[in-house]
């Protein structure tokens, strides 16, 4: 164990994978000389030369292309996105290629491609550079998303991802980079892909949140004890494929269950798990499902205005005493 | 004077520390306000942090390459160099970072199996439905899926047997039931169940409803010389009365004229208390032939159509057709309500009456409107109750059942 930062934790991930595999590299605009914008790849290009660190010109739909192809002939590309809302700009080579060609040769393909993007607000970067765009690639079958949360779980995950034969889209939020916590440092100490994680026990209402709505949840649950309700916080960990048994598990517990997701409401993420609670869960249900989002609107630059429109753990607590009402 | 050096929450929210890259100048050199004199780096980028004031770099309390807290004094610069430092604080502690630090989450002990066990398994419309009719959840066998309880079965559940027919003497005062327009005696079904068994109900039913005979109305007291007819061929002089709607109305004329003794009275939502009435939805009643006709008009009827009983429409048609029922309705709702009035004025009539009486009101009332209570006689209570249209008796018999027994035995005492 050591404590490091998500950053860090990151860091450690691709430079033992790296070292591991020689087939491993990355892409990505800013990461090689200047080691990424939020510095996740600092030190990677010195330590593992230009060819494995690749710095590529500014065109999302084009490195895409590049990483899957990639990925097809035998490599295992870990491509950075730098912002989650350029992400529209990779969904061809991610709907039309990487997640459907193993189906379309029939097994022949492999793809063990790795893409690594960071979204979500709450730094007043405004409406281009802070949307948490989930339901976007969660929503395509033949991908895997997942959106770690601790920067134990961000190595452990993304050495799972990096290390797995098919696409991942490993989302990270800009928030979490700094925020820091004991990582399990073994070098075979992988977070499995598609388990979430119980983040706090507790048996009146289950929070289920992803990604830094996790760290809202957990504040939620500190208010809502303070009124004697004892909330179970379940970190989703992974977007796709879903931990339904553990959703099931809490909200068979709980009776009761509120979806957070940063991203926005309908046709959103929260929209999905909420579904999926819907059909497996009713009749362990005693309120309907609450959902905490974005409204469906741009995010805004003005801080005291995105502040508002954010989830947070006040809007995370009125919910959950909704479906205690 | 040492002005101090600092960084404040650069980079968002959770950026707890920064990490000095390079002082600008060195200790004791000068400096000017808005120069850079330290470089920093926070989440995102290099911060070049300027000098607040004019004067000399007199104090450095992090090296390039530490990481310092957001917040903290990195250094200091003084008006002059001879001046002493500010007195040193004492070297903060990195604070302790909240944050997604997983703590050991209790085991997943119980099975999914466990967890449910003992779980009643209904839909929401069983519940509510369960709720409003006061049936025991715990005693309904449910026919869904695994056992679950559906609407059928709350309402199978919710049947009383049939009511025996009423006896010729009454010993006990009888609790008299008069239905209101279009419906019969079946409409007392769900209150009558949960009255006290040893009570006896007689429910009459006005002329050209349910089984009675239909005979030309002119006016309010034609029907309540029907009803009083038909209590004297049982034998019944003295009784309590409960009436709604019309047969509220029915009731204030029986008991104002003396046609009956009565002991108490229950008026729920009763006729003839102001001049206003939905008399659309009273011919919509009286002139609807096919049950989807007619159901738009019942779920007028009540706060939540999910209180009426399924079949309900069917069951009301059946009725109407028996013996050219709907031609008499017709005729009495134009005779009692023609151009969109009450045509009955009772009002007066309840400051005669100074018997036990309740007057019992659906706020949500789209037939009768509630305001007719206001200006009650100060003897007469009144319950308004929230979520409740027109049918008190089915939206919550329950609540109805004990306020008639509480204003019965207040007439006991």
């Amino acid at each position: 164990m050591a404590m490091m930062r998500y950053a860090e934790a990151l860091n450690l991930a691709l430079r033992e994978e790296m070292t591991r595999d020689p087939s491993v590299f990355l892409m990505g605009e800013d990461i090689g000389t200047y080691g990424g914008v939020f510095k996740v790849s600092r030190g990677l290009m010195e330590e593992f030369g230009e060819g494995r660190v690749r710095d590529t010109p500014i065109s999302e739909q084009a490195m895409t292309a590049m990483a899957v192809t990639a990925a097809m002939t035998g490599t295992r590309p870990v491509l950075e996105i730098m912002y989650a809302d350029f992400l529209p700009l990779s969904l061809d080579a991610l709907i039309n290629q990487a997640s459907i060609y193993e189906y379309i040769w029939n097994g022949q393909v492999q793809m063990p491609f790795v893409l690594r993007t960071q979204g979500g607000g709450g730094a007043g970067a405004g409406a281009q550079h802070s949307k948490a765009l989930d339901a976007l690639v969660a929503h395509v079958p033949g991908l895997q998303v997942v959106a770690p949360v601790t920067p134990s779980d961000a190595r452990g995950l993304l050495k799972s991802a990096i290390r797995d034969p098919r696409p991942v889209i490993f989302l990270e939020h800009k928030l979490l980079y700094n925020t820091r916590g004991e990582v399990d440092t073994g070098a075979e100490d992988l977070v499995p892909i598609g388990k979430a994680r119980i983040a706090r026990a507790g048996s009146d209402v289950s929070i289920l949140a992803t990604s830094k709505m996790v760290i809202e949840a957990e504040k939620a649950a500190d208010l809502l004890a303070q009124d004697g309700i004892s909330a179970e916080v379940i970190d989703l960990r992974s977007l796709r494929p879903l931990d339904v048994a553990t959703i099931q598990l809490s909200v068979a517990k709980t009776n009761r269950a509120v979806v957070v997701n940063e991203g926005w409401r309908f046709c959103g993420y929260a929209s999905e798990i909420a579904a999926t609670i819907m059909e497996l869960c009713f009749d362990d249900l005693d309120a309907p499902v609450e959902r905490v989002t974005l409204p469906d609107m741009p995010v805004p630059y003005s801080e005291p205005l995105e502040s508002a429109v954010l989830p947070n753990a006040q809007k995370i607590c009125a919910a959950a005493k909704k479906t205690l009402a | 004077m040492q002005h101090p050096i600092q960084i404040d929450s650069a980079g968002g929210e959770y950026m707890e520390t920064v990490v000095v890259l390079e002082w600008a100048v060195a200790l004791g050199a000068a400096v000017k306000a808005g120069d850079t004199v330290v470089t920093v780096e926070t989440a995102k980028a290099a911060t070049e942090i300027a000098a607040p004031a004019d004067g000399f770099l007199t104090e450095i309390r992090f090296a390039a390459g530490q990481e310092a807290p957001v917040g903290v004094v990195l250094g200091h610069i003084g008006d002059s160099l001879a001046e002493p430092q500010a007195a040193p604080q004492p070297a903060p502690q990195a604070p302790s970072l909240p944050g997604p630090q997983s703590p050991p989450a209790a085991p997943q002990a119980a099975s999914l199996a466990e967890l449910q066990k003992g779980r009643l398994r209904a839909t929401p419309l069983a519940r509510r439905i369960a709720r409003n009719l006061s049936v025991d959840l715990a005693q309904v066998a449910g026919t869904g899926p695994h056992g679950r309880i559906k609407r059928a079965d709350v309402e199978a559940a919710a049947t009383t047997p049939p009511l025996a027919a009423p006896a010729q003497l009454h010993r006990v005062t009888p609790l008299v039931l008069i239905h209101g327009f279009g419906a019969d005696r079946a409409s007392w079904r769900p209150v009558a169940g949960l009255l006290p068994a040893q009570l006896p109900l007689v429910m009459p039913e006005l002329p050209g409803h349910g089984q009675a005979a239909p005979r030309p109305v002119q006016r309010i007291e034609d029907l309540a010389f029907a009803i009083a007819d038909d209590l004297r061929a049982q034998g019944i002089e003295s009784a309590h009365l409960v009436g709604h709607s019309l047969g509220g109305a029915v009731a204030i004329a029986l008991a104002d004229l003396g046609l009956v003794a009565a002991r108490s009275l229950v008026l729920i939502a009763p006729g003839g208390l102001g001049p206003e009435a939905n008399t659309a939805f009273l011919h919509g009643l009286a002139g609807a032939e096919t049950p989807e006709a007619l159901q738009g008009w019942l779920d007028q009827m009540v706060a939540d159509p999910a209180s009426l009983p399924a079949g309900f429409a069917r069951a009301v048609l059946r009725q109407r057709h028996r013996a050219g029922n709907g031609a008499a309705l017709a005729q009495m709702a134009a005779a009692l309500f023609g151009n969109g009035v009450q045509l009955l004025r009772l009002r007066q009539s309840l400051h005669r009456l100074t018997m036990p009486a309740k007057v019992i009101w659906g706020r949500a009332d789209r037939i009768l409107p509630p305001s007719h209570a206001a200006d009650l006689p100060g003897h007469i209570g009144l319950h308004l109750l929230d979520g409740v249209g027109h049918v008190p008796q089915l939206e919550n018999p329950g609540l109805v059942a004990r306020l008639i027994v509480e204003t019965l035995r207040a007439a006991e005492e």
